[in-house]
């Protein structure tokens, strides 16, 4: 925070009030050569002089001696900040001294741009990650497809049989009527009110991992630090940093304990076998699960998503395939292993997915807990879920897979025990 | 008869609109709607061109492309992608995976047969 002195802020708020240093000066009863050394901040202030040049300047003396608020400093450096133009922000404190009403509105404004680029940014995402509209879009351009198809039939084949003629007509029909029924599914999804789960923070951490790949080989080789990464983001708000703060420090550590080669070696010897992976390296199986989310790209190994919850259900990591989309707007389907870990903390859970376009998934979960060093506070429960579709990482046991969806309003499973709301494309 | 169309779909409306268009137009068209023996059926019949959509039950369009390439009988023939998704990373994985014409939904009728046309050429 810029802090200017107090002898620059009287004389900035005499300027504004345009008096003189002799008028002022007689009306406080010192000298104005004193007055003078006062505003270029060679003479210390205080008592009552100071008590009687806020009177004068018609100001509260404390705000004269400590000077405009902090929270209003930082709101005005922040705004410049984000901005190509760079204002004097050295003189940010002198503005708000002189301008203290254009100075608030000016902030407002800034807060106000920066919801709605927000607000913007998470709706962009909305539209291109979330599994329902991507469902949505594909039933619609189906429905579009047959309609458009068929209405081109009928157009340029005049000599069409009476019962081609009826068939397509039925189909257009019933094709409209779906066409229908799912656009207005999605008016009905845009009306619904965002949940918390749609805040920006998260979008932005994630838009810098989804840039990165999820592998920042300059942070595990020394040539870049967390700050200067964090430096190189400009999505980056003080709220998404701290997030993404915790993660990229998660990652250090993690990538410390399991150095890039010989994990990679060892990866490729135990492509489904983390746990394998956990005792040779002697780290706890959910650091290995990490690990497999943070890896380069490499058509020797596996890919490997992940999705890490707390028991509100709440996302802190999410790492989706293009096989295996996680929600981002919406809970997931609640037969995903990693809510099952929470039952049962410590114990890890194998399970074969399937979801219902036939694709299996192989899984690891996961709850771990953190004790807390307060008396009657509850631990902090997490759990993790490690998958990948490729084939080496099949379990040889082969067990039965569960099937699962992505969340009930996108799963055709009509008949599903946790079926919570209607599958909205029936 | 111009030649054989496999269209490997699983959305009898659009089936029936292709199915209407191509024979139309002189193909013989064989329909099949699951994904998991899809591969086997074109190795089976070996047609002119194989229209695949990529959404399938049972199996995705990529990995069906995949397994068609990889097959010895079916590695060369002219697969014509149908896809709701346009999005450029479906498109290239298509590509990757050996497509010969990666096609959006909603496309024209006339689009469809001249696309078969050539492939088939």
């Amino acid at each position: 925070m810029v802090r200017t002195l107090v002898g620059t802020r009287i004389r900035e708020r005499r300027r504004a009030l345009k008096r003189t240093q002799t008028s002022l000066a007689q009306a406080v009863g010192i000298s104005p050569s004193y007055l003078n050394l006062i505003e270029h901040n060679r003479r210390g202030i205080a008592g009552r002089t100071l008590i009687a040049l806020a009177a004068e300047l018609k100001v509260d003396a404390t705000e004269l001696a400590e000077g405009a608020d902090g929270v209003l400093v930082n709101q005005l450096i922040n705004l410049a900040k984000s901005h190509d133009t760079t204002p004097e922000t050295d003189k940010t404190e002198e503005f708000i001294g002189r301008y203290p009403g254009w100075a608030k509105l000016l902030a407002n404004l800034g807060q106000t741009a920066q919801a709605q680029r927000e607000s913007l940014a998470a709706m962009t995402d909305r539209l291109n990650h979330d599994p329902f509209l991507s469902e949505t879009m594909h039933q619609i351009l189906s429905n579009i497809t047959v309609i458009r198809s068929t209405a081109g039939i009928l157009d340029t084949t005049p000599d069409i049989s009476d019962a081609h003629r009826a068939r397509f007509l039925k189909n257009i029909r019933s094709e409209s009527q779906r066409l229908s029924a799912t656009a207005q599914s999605m008016v009905d999804f845009f009306d619904a009110p965002q949940t918390a789960e749609t805040t920006p923070a998260r979008n932005q951490d994630e838009d810098f991992w989804a840039r990165h790949g999820h592998f920042l080989p300059e942070l595990e080789n020394g040539t870049a630090g967390i700050e200067q990464l964090l430096a190189d983001h400009p999505a980056a708000t003080a709220t998404t940093a701290n997030g993404l703060h915790k993660h990229l420090l998660r990652y250090q550590n993690i990538a410390r304990k399991l150095p890039l080669e010989p994990f990679l070696d060892s990866l490729r010897r135990h492509p489904g076998a983390p746990l394998a992976l956990a005792r040779q390296f002697n780290v706890p199986l959910a650091d290995v699960l990490f690990r497999l989310a943070h890896l380069p790209s490499d058509p020797d190994i596996p890919a490997y998503g992940l999705i890490e919850v707390d028991m509100s259900g709440a996302v802190s990591i999410r790492k989706e395939l293009p096989e295996f989309a996680l929600p981002q707007f919406s809970s997931a389907c609640p037969l995903w292993p990693v809510y099952r870990a929470f039952g049962a903390p410590g114990q890890i859970i194998r399970a074969v997915l399937e979801m219902p376009t036939g694709v299996q998934i192989t899984s690891f979960s996961i709850a771990t807990t953190q004790t807390t060093d307060q008396y009657d506070m509850p631990a902090f429960l997490q759990a993790s879920m490690a998958f990948t579709t490729d084939a080496r990482a099949s379990l040889s046991s082969k067990p039965q897979p569960v099937l699962v969806g992505l969340h009930c309003s996108v799963c055709p499973r009509k008949q599903c025990d946790q079926r919570r709301v209607d599958y909205i494309l029936s | 008869m111009a030649g054989t169309v496999l269209l490997i779909e699983d959305e009898p409306n659009i089936v029936e609109a292709l199915t209407f268009l191509l024979e139309r137009e002189g193909w013989r068209v064989v329909s099949h709607s699951n994904g998991q023996d899809a591969a086997a059926v074109a190795a089976q019949i070996m047609p002119d061109v194989i229209i695949l959509d990529v959404m399938l039950p049972n199996k995705s369009g990529m990995e069906i492309l995949t397994e068609i390439r990889a097959h010895d009988a079916t590695s060369q023939r002219p697969v014509l992608m149908l896809t709701a998704k346009g999005q450029a990373r479906d498109r290239a994985a298509a590509e990757n995976a050996g497509v010969s014409v990666f096609m959006t939904k909603p496309f024209s009728n006339q689009a469809i047969i001249d696309t078969v046309k050539t492939l088939a050429q």
